[in-house]
């Protein structure tokens, strides 16, 4: 049986900030417990609707640049709102993870809970060098993530 | 002043939904459009200089990294070039396989620009999210297909994106024919979904628009171009890959970074891609599937550039149908490669990509590292072949707003399934009404 949260972070570890989507989700496998699956994923819209699936709590994790502060965290409960255009074409691919939530959407395939996660990123070059500010921005993130699971274990066992 | 007499100028700054940064430049004056300009602004990649040094083992894995959507391409005129230049040829299951995984992302680069990207530009969508909302049986087709090609890749590349299973002499492991067997009730499925898509955008409203262009393609003996065959064109060619560069030309324009490749002879451009293996090769295709593309309204030869849609959608059906016969003849090999003694030597190949043909030419020393190596992918190919579509077709629309000729200069450019990430080795639109 599927975990009952999915973690997705997602990015490129060889695109310099791009894969802090992923380093978050090395340091969340160390610490959550059975019922969270955390995963690295690379953004393809399609296998990211198939991973979705059957997942009633989903979060995601990844760089953004949409022309804020480096380091700025910023969330959205996707059934809520949907990620900024500023969010969009930033993949290398035609089509990224915004484009992933608002094709989901008009297909009905939007997990009951899904949150994004995003941390304003600066160098997205190919090499393997993270900017110094976004340690910060990432271990609150960490702990931002830490705080919604807990939450929505709370929430799903008072359901 | 007249109307008639004023610049007009349309100036696409990002194209969308193509793969990579360009722009497109049109500039219109006293009522002619008199300049078009495809401006691939995506910086040069140097994939040639990191190869020079490198041992030949290296290059599927270096050249795969040239594209996310077509490594297979790549990987693929990579290992036949470097075999080539040592007097290998990898036959029987490997050969087979190889065929497998290019059909695998056949299916899937195909899906994508179909569903995603070109149906649409024929719809009256801005994207394939404002589709889905009216269209969400169709739009999930597509991404069941698309997947349906990244399991393929993934099952016998190691994964879907940059695949890391293919080498020179053969694959680092062969998949049990257990394995591959797995796959055909989803296969099944695709080929009935393939069968769908034809039927689907063969409804489509197109364009009146025929270009008499110079096709070029594979062709072989007795298949459907995927990995081997003589380089063809409708006017007569017939020769091997080492002699691309004799019929061949790169040359640089000033208002792009991909250089344009022209026949040497005349300078003129010319076609490669789905329309081109289509009209060259289609007594490879079986009789089924002539059968259902004479159904879908096609000819023997396509020369209307929007209905590659259709082309692809039976390039779709093709690949399905060529992996369930693949999978049922499949043995398990005992050895998944061939063992390679490396030789001072030159290699050259030509497979055929979704986009269109891929030339490969590796100069290897005696120790097997690369000395000098050279990539042609299709969409420098077809470069100058969308700026000549664009200046027949454009003209017929000038009474048009900016906006509505801004969306058939892009469903044109559209039509080659351009890569641009690939000929840099993305689109800005700029129309100058003068």
């Amino acid at each position: 049986m599927s975990a009952k949260i999915l973690i997705i972070g997602i990015g490129n570890r060889y695109r310099g900030d791009d894969g802090l989507g992923c380093f978050i989700a090395d340091e969340l496998k160390k610490q959550v417990t059975h019922d969270v699956e955390v995963i690295e994923h690379n953004g393809d819209p399609a296998s990211l609707i198939d991973l979705w699936q059957g997942r009633s709590q989903v979060i995601l994790i990844d760089a953004i640049s949409s022309g804020t502060e480096i380091g700025t965290i910023h969330d959205f409960d996707l059934h809520q709102q949907a990620l900024p255009d500023t969010f969009r074409n930033y993949s290398t691919h035609a089509l990224g993870v915004a484009e992933a939530v608002e094709l989901a959407r008009a297909l009905g395939k939007l997990p009951s809970h899904i949150i994004f996660f995003g941390i304003e990123a600066e160098n997205f070059k190919a090499d393997t060098h993270q900017s110094t500010q976004l340690q910060q921005a990432m271990k609150a993130l960490q702990d931002k993530v830490l705080k919604a699971i807990s939450h929505e274990i709370g929430e799903s066992q008072r359901a | 002043m007249n109307s008639e007499n004023k610049t007009r100028t349309i100036k696409v700054d990002y194209l969308a939904r193509v793969e990579g940064e360009g722009a497109l430049y049109l500039k219109i004056q006293g009522g002619k459009l008199e300049e078009v300009q495809l401006k691939i602004f995506e910086p040069p990649r140097f994939f040639e200089g990191f190869l020079r040094g490198r041992h030949f083992s290296e290059a599927p894995d270096i050249t795969a990294r040239i594209c996310g959507i077509c490594p297979i391409a790549y990987q693929m005129s990579a290992v036949h070039a470097i075999e080539n230049a040592f007097n290998i040829t990898i036959g029987g299951t490997l050969r087979d396989l190889r065929r497998l995984v290019y059909c695998g992302e056949w299916i899937s680069s195909h899906a994508l620009h179909i569903f995603m990207l070109h149906a649409p530009d024929f719809l009256g969508y801005e994207s394939a999210i404002h589709m889905a909302k009216d269209f969400p049986q169709k739009v999930e087709q597509g991404l069941q297909l698309k997947k349906m090609g990244g399991v393929l890749m993934s099952l016998v590349g190691g994964r879907e994106i940059h695949p890391i299973n293919i080498r020179v002499g053969g694959f680092y492991r062969a998949p049990s024919k257990q394995e591959l067997q797995t796959l055909v009730p989803a296969l099944k499925q695709a080929r009935e979904d393939a069968l769908e898509t034809v039927r689907w955008v063969a409804s489509f409203d197109f364009p009146d628009f025929e270009q008499q262009y110079t096709f070029i393609s594979l062709r072989h003996e007795n298949e459907y171009p995927l990995n081997e065959g003589q380089i063809v064109s409708n006017q007569g060619l017939s020769i091997p890959a080492s002699r691309f560069d004799d019929y061949f030309e790169e040359i640089h324009v000033a208002h792009t970074n991909a250089l344009h490749c022209v026949l040497k002879a005349d300078h003129h451009p010319y076609h490669v891609g789905p329309m081109a293996r289509y009209a060259l090769n289609f007594d490879r295709l079986p009789e089924s599937i002539q059968w259902e593309a004479k159904q879908a309204g096609l000819d023997r030869i396509c020369r209307n550039p929007f209905k590659s849609i259709i082309v692809r959608a039976i390039e779709i059906l093709y690949a399905c149908e060529e992996a369930l016969r693949i999978i049922n003849t499949y043995t398990t090999p005992a050895a998944s490669f061939v063992e390679i003694e490396p030789k001072p030597a030159i290699g050259y190949a030509v497979t055929e990509a979704p986009r269109g043909i891929l030339y490969h030419r590796y100069q290897i020393d005696g120790e097997g590292d690369i000395v000098d190596c050279d990539i042609i992918p299709p969409t420098s190919q077809n470069q100058k072949m969308i700026e000549e579509d664009l200046k027949q077709f454009v003209p017929r629309y000038l009474k048009l707003s900016d906006e509505r000729l801004q969306w058939y200069a892009e469903q044109a450019i559209r039509n080659y399934d351009p890569c641009i990430s690939c000929a840099t080795h993305f689109l800005k639109l700029n129309i100058d009404r003068s």
